[in-house]
C-alpha cells in the first residue's frame, strides 16, 4: 500500500535527502577523485591514493560538516602493496582527523576483513550506492553509525567503494524536527525494515518493524533511489 | 570530615565514582591487553606522554602503572635510543598470565562476576531475537561454524569472543557492546582457563548454536535463557578449575 500524498511525509523525505544527499555526494566527489588515479595505472598502489586524504581532511575536520568518516575502500587484490586496503579517514572523540589504520595482513590479530559487510559488498554487487545501518560499527569507531557507499569504477572494473560514515545520533537530530512536526506516526526505515528514526516511543531506532504477516499492512512510500522509505505506523 | 547521611537512595549519588586509583585502572587495562594477545610481545608500548594522553591521565599516573607492570615482568624498559618500554610475554603465555589473575579473585567474586556477565550475554541475545535482520542471522551462523571448525585453542577462543561481540551487536547496542568487551578483558580471559580442549569446545559450539536457533525463531526468552546457561556453564567450569588447583 502507498502512503499518499501527505505534506507530513513530503518533510520528512526531504530531510532524509538532506542528510543522505550531503553523505553521498561527498562519497561521489572520492569517486572521482580516486578514478583517474587508477584508471591511468595498470597495477595501482596505495601511493595513488593520496588525492582521498586532501579531499575529506577539510570536510572532517570541519565539525559543522555531518560526517564523521569518510575515504576509499580498495576492492580485494586491487593495490599492488595492499591486497586490502581502506584509504579511510574519522574524526575522533576531540575533532582531530585521524587515519584509520587496520592490519591488511590476513593472519594478523587486528586484520579488517570487508569482504563480507554490506557496505562492501552490496554497491559491488548491484552497482548502486547503499545505505548501511543503523548498526555497532564495532570493526572501526565503535559508534552506532550509518555508512552510506557507492560503488566506483575504473577502466571498466570495479576498483572499490567510496562512502562516508554518519552517526545515529546526527542522523535523529536532523530528521526529527520533520518527524515531530508530523500529524501521524511515521517512521524512516531500511531495506531491511529496520527503523532509522521514527516518532514513536513504541517503533524505536534499530527495532525491525513487525514482519509478522498477521500485523497490519502499513502505507508505504519508498524514497526514489535509495533503499529507504517513509512507513505510516498507523497507531 | 562528617559525612552526611542522606538516606539509603542517595548513598549511591554520594559514592565514589571509581573505587580504583587511576594508576591501577591503567595497569590493569595493559595488563588486559597483553592477556588477551592484543599486545604482543616485544610490541613496544607508546611513549609515557602518547600513553598520559591516550588515557587522559598525568605522566606521573602512567609511570606508577608501567613500574607495576614491570614489577610483574610484563613490560620490560629499555634506555637510549631505540629504547622504550616492550611488552614482555611471561614465559608459559598469556595462560600463565590469566592464571596469574585468577589467583587474585576469590570464588564469590568469580560467581559474581559470572552472573554479571551472564545478565549481559542474556540481555544482547533477547534483543537479537526481536532485532536481528536475515543477514545478522546470516553471520551469526558464520561466526558459529568459524568456531566449530577451529581446532588452535586460540583460535577457538578469538571465534568464541567474535560470536560474542556479533550478538551484542545484533542486539544493536553499543552500550552491550562495550559492556561485552570491557567482561571479556575482565572475564572473558579467566574463562578460557579452563576451556579449549575438546570436550568443553564441543559444549562451547552446542551452546553457540542453541544461542543463534532461537535468535533465528525470534524466541528473545530462549536467546536470553541459552545465553545466560552458556555463561554459567563456563563460570561453573572455572570455579572447578580453581578448586582442583587449590586441592593440589
Amino acid at each position: 500500500m502507498t502512503l499518499h500524498d501527505s505534506p507530513d511525509v513530503d518533510r520528512v523525505t526531504l530531510a532524509v535527502l538532506e542528510v543522505v544527499g550531503h553523505a553521498l555526494e561527498l562519497a561521489d566527489r572520492i569517486a572521482a577523485a580516486v578514478q583517474p588515479a587508477l584508471e591511468a595505472r595498470p597495477a595501482p598502489r596505495r601511493s595513488d591514493l593520496t588525492g582521498v586524504e586532501a579531499l575529506v581532511g577539510p570536510v572532517l575536520a570541519d565539525l559543522d560538516q555531518p560526517e564523521q568518516g569518510a575515504g576509499f575502500v580498495a576492492a580485494v587484490g586491487l593495490l599492488e602493496d595492499a591486497p586490502w586496503w581502506l584509504e579511510w579517514f574519522a574524526r575522533d572523540p576531540d575533532g582531530r582527523v585521524q587515519r584509520l589504520v587496520t592490519h591488511s595482513d590476513p593472519d594478523g590479530i587486528g586484520f579488517y576483513d570487508y569482504e563480507s559487510l554490506p557496505w562492501y559488498v552490496v554497491p559491488r554487487d548491484s552497482g548502486h550506492r547503499h545505505v548501511t545501518g543503523p548498526y555497532v560499527d564495532y570493526l572501526c569507531t565503535e559508534e552506532y553509525t550509518l555508512t552510506f557507499s557507492t560503488p566506483v569504477h575504473a577502466g571498466g572494473r570495479f576498483v572499490g567503494v567510496a562512502g562516508a560514515d554518519i552517526a545515529v545520533k546526527h542522523v535523529e537530530e536532523h530528521l526529527l524536527p520533520a518527524l515531530c512536526a508530523a500529524g501521524t506516526r511515521l517512521a524512516v526505515v531500511n531495506g531491511d525494515g529496520r527503523i532509522l528514526s521514527s516518532n514513536s516511543g513504541r517503533h524505536v531506532c534499530g527495532d525491525l518493524l513487525e514482519t509478522d504477516p498477521a500485523s497490519p499492512v502499513r502505507a508505504t512510500r519508498a524514497i526514489d533511489g535509495l533503499p529507504l522509505s517513509v512507513v505510516d505506523l498507523g497507531d | 570530615m562528617a559525612v552526611q547521611f542522606y538516606g539509603r537512595a542517595s548513598a549511591a549519588v554520594f559514592s565514589p565514582l571509581e573505587s580504583k586509583s587511576r594508576s591501577e585502572l591503567v595497569s590493569r587495562r595493559l595488563t588486559d591487553a597483553i592477556a588477551l594477545g592484543l599486545l604482543p610481545d616485544a610490541e613496544q608500548l607508546p611513549g609515557e606522554t602518547d600513553l598520559a594522553g591516550i588515557f587522559g591521565v598525568s605522566t606521573v599516573t602512567v609511570r606508577e602503572a608501567l613500574s607495576v607492570l614491570r614489577a610483574e615482568g610484563l613490560i620490560e624498559t629499555r634506555r637510549g635510543r631505540g629504547g622504550g618500554s616492550f611488552v614482555r610475554t611471561p614465559e608459559g603465555g598469556v595462560v600463565e598470565l590469566a592464571r596469574r589473575r585468577l589467583d587474585g579473585f576469590s570464588l564469590s567474586e568469580l560467581r559474581d562476576l559470572g552472573d554479571v556477565y551472564a545478565a549481559i550475554s542474556g540481555a544482547s541475545a533477547a534483543l537479537a531475537a526481536r532485532r536481528s535482520s536475515a543477514e545478522d542471522l546470516d553471520r551469526l551462523r558464520r561466526v558459529a561454524d568459524t568456531l566449530a571448525t577451529a581446532t588452535a585453542p586460540d583460535a577457538r577462543r578469538r571465534a568464541d569472543a567474535h560470536f560474542h561481540v556479533e550478538v551484542a551487536a545484533a542486539a544493536q547496542s553499543p552500550q552491550l557492546y562495550h559492556e561485552e568487551v570491557r567482561l571479556q578483558a575482565e572475564f572473558g580471559t579467566l574463562l578460557w582457563i579452563a576451556f579449549g580442549d575438546d570436550s568443553s569446545h564441543e559444549q562451547m559450539v552446542r551452546s553457540c548454536r542453541a544461542v543463534v536457533d532461537s535468535i533465528a525463531n525470534r524466541d528473545p526468552r530462549a536467546a536470553r535463557e541459552a545465553a545466560e546457561q552458556r555463561v554459567a556453564d563456563s563460570t561453573a567450569r572455572l570455579i572447578d578449575y580453581r578448586l582442583n588447583r587449590d586441592r593440589r
